[in-house]
């Protein structure tokens, strides 16, 4: 799965999960919090997000993402932990 | 949000019978009220653990097998005479314990198994949960103040979330079931 997939599926969590966002254009720089996401709405849309994407990122890391770009290099990361090897 | 797959048949079984046998609900380890109090931050009058009498460790609470004996399982007893205050108020001539501390009952109780049996290498004890969603409730049978009641509950993992699955059963007989959603008090801050 490419960057680009990842961050589609995290553009769509937000999109159902944080009202405020919908409809706004969503960009790697921007942090949940700018679009408008409560604590709750942050976990939820990172937990969708992780099992829709299969991943499993250590709860620590997630804490120091401080934007969108942060959380979606973790996620490329933790993809490429779990692809198989050749 | 609503149940869904393993989470929803899990409650609608809640509904209808014992998750545990009666025969296994009081075969151990047995834990008293200090031990739970090491577990849970709650306290009297709103403590509704007073011991542990079953607890089965799950494999893997995402995968609990289809059938056989249930796992990743825990049995809690509380005595309804520590509830006078309240039922004196739930109803003044009628006392019934509130439904809505069942389902605290039941959090509670999924606590203490999320505790016992989630803890990371070199920690006693998993970190404490935090409420966030109550997803499904429902009243089957009024809970009169005589005795002890039984709350039996079940974890599953659900990404970032726990949900505890359990009921509350007096004489055998389901009273309540309820689903409930929390997270790990560290995720949020």
């Amino acid at each position: 799965m490419t960057r680009s997939d990842i961050f589609a599926v995290v553009k769509s969590n937000i999109q159902t999960i944080v009202e405020e966002a919908q409809g706004m254009e969503i960009t790697e720089e921007m942090s949940l919090r700018d679009l408008g996401a409560d604590s709750l709405q942050i976990v939820e849309v990172i937990s969708r997000s992780m099992k829709e994407l299969r991943l499993k990122v250590p709860r620590t890391d997630l804490m120091n993402a401080r934007d969108l770009k942060g959380l979606i290099d973790l996620f490329e990361t933790a993809q490429g932990r779990s692809s198989p090897r050749p | 949000m609503m149940l869904e797959g393993m989470a929803a048949e899990l409650f609608q079984q809640s509904c209808r019978t014992p998750l545990v046998p009666a025969a296994e609900r009081r075969n151990g380890p047995w834990l008293e009220r200090e031990a739970v109090e090491a577990l849970l931050p709650h306290r009297a009058p709103f403590l509704f653990v007073d011991r542990i009498t079953h607890l089965a460790r799950p494999a893997s609470p995402q995968a609990p097998p289809a059938s056989g004996p249930p796992e990743g399982v825990i049995v809690c007893r509380y005595d309804l005479c520590q509830a006078a205050s309240i039922l004196s108020g739930h109803f003044p001539g009628q006392p019934l314990w509130p439904g809505v501390l069942q389902v605290e009952a039941v959090g509670q109780a999924g606590l203490c198994l999320l505790r016992l049996t989630e803890a990371a290498p070199g920690e006693e004890a998993a970190p404490p949960c935090m409420l966030t969603d109550i997803l499904a409730g429902r009243c089957l049978r009024p809970v009169v103040p005589d005795g002890e009641v039984e709350i039996v509950a079940r974890i599953l993992r659900d990404g970032l979330f726990i949900i505890v699955i359990g009921q509350c059963l007096k004489d055998n007989l389901v009273c309540s079931a309820a689903a409930v959603r929390g997270i790990e008090r560290e995720v949020r801050e």
